[in-house]
């Protein structure tokens, strides 16, 4: 799942995600995201998360979404433009697992991915 | 400004564009540093469009993206996938929203921190009254001939005196 209020990175990380055998949901915001998943039959493997968004920012969907036992296999991947190591630490003692600064390239996020043992060509998003 | 933080050097601040166009792109031509201002872009130009981007925080100011319409659309093209497609407002800004917040989120993490990161604002068209010698320019940088100029404004916070 790709949660980012810019339709045009999100359609960057789906271009990537897509070239890795993903297939990827999108929202425009926590709320939003978290809306998707309380109705979608699977649950996504992983979310990409913004940070800076409208109505919930990334940080309070990982707050959101880490204590429910339903989303506990989910790796959450912050994908942001914050790059202070103040947010970095945050965003991770709150239960994000993996932290990537914006701008990145395709190699990187697929890195990211291999680190988290997703590369698996069929696996979901 | 407050804090000891130095402002990000106008080469450092071009250097970062590039990584931005780039990710957005993927290739090679990417916004070129000019010395100075060109005569056509020192006052406000038709077709311009500016993200602005707040921090705020230990440092507080904003982060102001200008450049234009045409190059933004060349761009969202590119990003979006159909060369012909017509692209709305909505589609432009949020291009042009995502650039500035992308170059201004990395700029924060080198100031005097911690502070926030606004979300962008969007404005087509000059500012009403702007004249060009109100044009603040700290890098300024050429793509595909259209202007790409990045200004960091410092803004005191407010004090009792203010109030």
């Amino acid at each position: 799942m790709i949660i980012d209020d810019s339709r045009a990175m999100r359609m960057i990380l789906r271009r990537i995600m897509a070239a890795a055998g993903f297939e990827a949901t999108e929202a425009g915001d926590g709320h939003e995201a978290l809306s998707s998943l309380e109705i979608a039959t699977d649950v996504p493997d992983i979310a990409l998360i913004d940070w800076n968004m409208p109505n919930m920012n990334g940080l309070e969907f990982v707050k959101a979404i880490r204590p429910v036992q339903r989303y506990s296999h989910m790796t959450l991947m912050m994908v942001t433009s914050e790059g202070e190591q103040a947010q970095i630490v945050r965003a991770l003692a709150a239960g994000a697992h993996e932290y990537l600064v914006k701008p990145f390239t395709p190699e990187a996020i697929l890195q990211k991915l291999q680190l988290l043992g997703l590369t698996s060509v069929g696996a979901r998003s | 400004m407050t804090g000891t933080a130095e402002l990000p050097s106008s080469e450092d601040i071009c250097a970062l564009v590039g990584e931005v166009w780039s990710s957005f792109l993927g290739e090679d031509s990417l916004p070129v540093r000019l010395q100075s201002l060109p005569a056509a872009t020192a006052g406000p130009v038709d077709d311009e469009v500016r993200s602005t981007v707040g921090i705020t925080g230990a440092w507080n100011g904003e982060l102001t993206l200008i450049t234009t319409s045409a190059a933004v659309a060349v761009v969202a093209r590119a990003v979006f996938g159909d060369p012909s497609v017509q692209l709305a407002h909505a589609e432009l800004a949020d291009v042009v929203g995502e650039l500035g917040n992308i170059i201004a989120g990395n700029i924060k993490s080198v100031l005097a921190g911690p502070s926030a990161l606004l979300l962008p604002s969007v404005v087509f068209g000059a500012l009403p009254g702007e004249q060009a010698t109100d044009r603040r320019a700290d890098t300024v940088m050429s793509w595909d001939e259209h202007p790409v100029i990045v200004s960091l404004n410092t803004r005191h916070p407010m004090t009792e005196d203010d109030a």
